[in-house]
């Protein structure tokens, strides 16, 4: 009997066991990439849409070449100034009125500046497009510029630079920009100084110098159509006529010639804010996707390089990555991980072991190759949910003068990057590669670890001014 | 965190809304057929074919507030070990999916825990593998060693989100001096490090035995699949995880504060902020509407009340938001103002006080409910804009009523908040003696 039971058991585990295993995949669905439609309005401003039905909104956005990089030195914060003042009060409306007309509608409207750009953007139930548009238009066209709306502008933008300087993230990035750039393009960081030099005359000659139906593209998503939307475009932006300066596009600054640490005293921080970085070249490189490959390998997902061992082994952090992107200048690209103060040493250690360990003893393998390709390119239909990736990738074709086919191409070229491909990508641009390292931390506590690493270390104030030891 | 598994979400959920001039937009419907397993488990299917992926979207009805004593941030702790592996996927569960090309992460809150897969349609037969696997097999694979490196994990997590960051600290404050001692909400979900560090592998077992059962939980599965085939999977993969005893909720009474109650911080802040926090009542009452409606009426745009007041015509800050922090125990209304350089909180409580004792006199205005609700017309089309939005949606309504189908009675409720039962609810929910008011000052320079 006893004996029986056993055998009936042995019998039913294994089974039970065996069907418990990972299933394999069903049949795959097909995805095409969607196309947007092109248009174009009286004044030569282009327009591209992407439809979506699903909900009655409709998002409206005017990208403006101008941004942050075209202040004039020592007035550094000019641009973003004025595009945040823009959408304050404009034409008919003050700030109480605009605000409640908009609410009213149930519209969303904002006005915004970074580094390589600028936009007027507006969400609007699709009952309301073409009441929104009005109100986009007068934005666009009257604002106002007044001087009580700056008066308080400016001290937010100026608290924000005091706050910037209190929070030991925001200072590695910063202060990783000031290494990176020195004094052009993104080492200009907005000051108390720069920001209290400002006037309402500035800001507004910076809209009328820098906004223009041929410095812009306007681009539309969500609930309507070409057909539907082109008439009330050309009825509220059609008449938009200005003249924009030429502008000087930076360049990439020159690299660094020695890796450094750059060590910035937080007392008492709770950790300490590690962030690496340099430029990589350009995205119009043609081996920048297999270098988007290996960096996702080595510290792009979760299942990377460097989280798998400072933080799935090590658990010297919350999570350790690497990154690269592009801006006007070119590729950057950048590491970081916020790491408990006493294994900041064994931490920074690591995690250029892992960084300078491919092109030593650890080349990419072909497997770990192929699920970071994956990941990324089988992730890629899942952008198209909504119209707003399609519209962003449009954007940066057209601000960063990217090859037209740069997304309708992504997927075939993902596709046939191999392990050899990402691991030449990788070492033509890291091998060797001088890196800049930013450290915000407890001195007191790591400084003498940092010193021992054998790397030159330079310390630094919250906004990267040299101390005098 | 970017691809940071099992995030605390800081705030527990903000309630998801409709309101009032719906006549012009039909409110929109979001296809399902909800189903039992015998074990207990619900399963909710909604077929979006929008693009070619899937979601499965798992919520578990634990959170912070169901911790024994002595063991804080053990709910989000215990949704960090669910992805060390499982009985018959001993790896890293990020391993698998990512290399599919698969999102995965997790959220625990004060009141509920919830994981989520988004992948290309085909790997639906992997996602409910591996949710399955870790809900009924999660035990055989745990080790002392995933454990230890994880509470390091989360103990960087708390350093990281909540201590190294400018007022990151506020909401740990706020909820100790909100709920007393032994109150299921006085602790914050990220715990305490001498907790987080005592977490044994007994404590594990003993979470997932009470917990994480099939009888305590509800699946989602929203996107692009076939629903018969998934119900096949669903049957596959989760019919033999066993039920266990159902669990008994945590509950706690309405907590009812005396009087005011002041207190006060010095942190690595840039500038004076100030908190003022009432009780009010919980997620999905006709007050929580109302106060989620007064929040937009004070602070919601330049044109608001209490921000008109104190950003343009007073200058002393440079930000104040109110809201309502829905949840299930019992919901906080909250109001937070930074000073502007050389104001201090003193001055913005006397201001906000002064705006809320005009408003209790003269009432609200009809135009400012009206552009409110229709701002959470908008906020829900917003909140179901993916599929995963969606997946959420169908499992909060579930979870708190029963019936994933809400959003009609949902939207009533929006609806049925008019200027005198707001005026009602300012004047009952929001009195100026039984609240805390914390401030947070800059450290002084050492």
């Amino acid at each position: 009997m006893k004996r029986a039971l056993f055998l009936l058991s042995l019998l039913v585990l294994p089974a039970v066991a065996a069907e418990r295993a990972m299933p394999g995949p069903l049949a795959p669905s097909s995805f095409l990439v969607p196309a947007a439609t092109e248009g174009r309005l009286s004044n030569g401003l282009e327009v591209r849409l992407v439809e979506n039905h699903e909900r009655p909104l409709v998002w409206v956005t005017l990208a403006f070449r101008a941004g942050a990089f075209a202040d004039p030195p020592g007035k550094e914060g000019l641009g973003t100034a004025s595009m945040e003042l823009m959408d304050d009060a404009a034409g008919p409306y003050d700030g109480i009125a605009l605000s409640k007309a908009l609410k009213v509608l149930g519209t969303q409207l904002g006005s915004s500046a970074g580094t390589d750009g600028s936009g007027l953007s507006m969400q609007s139930l699709r009952r309301n497009l073409d009441a929104s548009l009005g109100i986009m238009s007068t934005v666009l066209t009257q604002p106002r510029f007044t001087e009580e709306d700056w008066k308080v502008q400016q001290v937010q933008m100026i608290a924000d630079v005091q706050a910037r300087r209190s929070d030991p993230a925001s200072i590695a990035d910063r202060v990783l920009l000031r290494v990176v750039h020195g004094d052009s393009y993104q080492g200009r960081l907005q000051t108390e100084a720069s920001l209290s030099s400002l006037d309402t005359a500035q800001l507004k000659a910076w809209h009328q110098e820098h906004l223009s139906p041929a410095q812009s593209l306007l681009l539309v998503g969500g609930d309507t159509t070409l057909a539907e939307i082109q008439p009330l475009l050309e009825k509220h932006f059609g008449g938009w006529k200005n003249e924009a300066k030429a502008l000087d596009f930076p360049v990439a600054p020159p690299p660094p010639t020695q890796t450094k640490i750059y060590l910035v005293d937080k007392p008492m921080a709770a950790q300490s804010v590690i962030q690496i970085g340099r430029y990589v070249g350009k995205p119009t490189d043609a081996d920048y996707r297999p270098f988007v490959v290996a960096n996702n390998a080595v510290g792009g997902m979760f299942t990377s390089r460097v989280n798998l061992n400072l933080r799935e082994a090590k658990g010297y952090t919350y999570g350790a990555r690497s990154s690269v992107g592009f801006n006007l200048a070119g590729s950057l690209w950048t590491a970081s991980a916020p790491v408990a103060t006493d294994v900041t040493v064994p931490a920074l250690q690591e995690f250029l072991k892992e960084l300078n360990g491919v092109t030593g003893a650890g080349v990419l393998k072909a497997e770990e190759t192929e699920n970071a390709r994956n990941y990324l390119r089988n992730s890629f239909p899942l952008r198209f949910e909504n119209p707003d990736y399609l519209l962003g990738q449009l954007t940066q074709i057209w601000r960063y003068s990217l090859p037209q086919d740069w997304i309708s191409r992504y997927y075939e070229e993902m596709g046939k990057i191999q392990a050899d491909h990402a691991q030449a990508a990788w070492a033509g641009r890291m091998e060797a590669a001088p890196l800049n390292i930013v450290v915000v931390g407890d001195a007191a506590i790591v400084a003498e670890g940092l010193a021992g690493l054998g790397i030159p270390m330079v310390k630094l104030d919250v906004d990267a001014r040299p101390i005098a030891e | 965190m970017p691809g940071g598994a099992g995030r605390v979400t800081a705030l527990p959920m903000i309630s998801l809304l409709l309101h009032s001039a719906l006549a012009a937009s039909p409110p929109p419907q979001i296809p399902f057929e909800k189903y039992e397993l015998s074990n207990g488990l619900q399963v909710i299917l909604a077929p979006d074919n929008s693009v070619p992926f899937v979601w499965v979207n798992l919520w578990y009805y634990v959170g912070s507030k169901d911790e024994v004593v002595g063991r804080t941030g053990f709910a989000h702790l215990y949704e960090h070990m669910m992805f060390q592996g499982s009985a018959n996927m001993d790896d890293d569960y990020f391993q698998p999916l990512q290399r599919v090309g698969g999102q995965i992460n997790g959220t625990t809150n004060l009141d509920r825990t919830n994981f989520f897969e988004g992948v290309p349609s085909e790997y639906l037969p992997m996602a409910l593998f591996l949710e399955s696997d870790r809900m009924g097999w999660l035990l055989p694979a745990m080790t002392q060693e995933k454990l230890d490196n994880q509470k390091l994990v989360v103990r960087n997590e708390r350093r990281q989100r909540y201590e190294n960051r400018p007022y990151g600290n506020a909401w740990v404050y706020l909820l100790e001096n909100m709920y007393p001692e032994g109150h299921p909400y006085h602790t914050a979900t990220i715990g305490k490090h001498a907790d987080i560090d005592a977490a044994s592998l007994e404590d594990v077992q003993a979470f997932f035995k009470k917990w994480y059962l099939p009888n305590n939980a509800s699946l989602v599965i929203a996107g692009d699949f076939d629903p018969a085939v998934a119900k096949a999977q669903v049957e596959q993969w989760f019919a033999a995880v066993p039920a266990g005893p159902e669990p008994e909720l945590t509950a706690a009474a309405p907590v009812a504060l005396a009087a005011e109650k002041v207190v006060r911080y010095e942190e690595n802040v840039p500038f004076p902020k100030v908190w003022l926090a009432w009780h009010t009542p919980a997620v999905l009452s006709r007050e929580d509407a109302a106060l989620d409606v007064l929040s937009s009426v004070l602070t919601n745009g330049r044109d608001a009340i209490l921000y008109q007041k104190l950003v343009y015509e007073l200058q002393i800050a440079q930000d104040v938001s109110a809201y309502q922090a829905s949840a299930k125990l019992g919901s906080m209304f909250i109001i937070e103002a930074t000073a502007t350089p050389g104001h201090t909180t003193e001055e913005l409580v006397a201001a906000i006080d002064a705006v809320l004792a005009d408003l209790r006199t003269k009432g609200t205005s009809k135009a400012d409910i009206t552009t409110a609700l229709t701002a959470y017309e908008v906020q829900f089309f917003e909140s179901i804009g993916s599929i995963q939005g969606k997946a959420n949606l169908l499992n909060n309504y579930n979870w708190l009523t029963g019936d994933p189908d809400y959003l009609a009675e949902d939207l009533a409720r929006y609806r049925s908040v008019k200027k005198g039962y707001l005026d009602k609810v300012l004047r009952t929910w929001l009195p100026t003696d039984k609240r805390v008011v914390m401030h947070i000052n800059p450290k002084a320079a050492q």
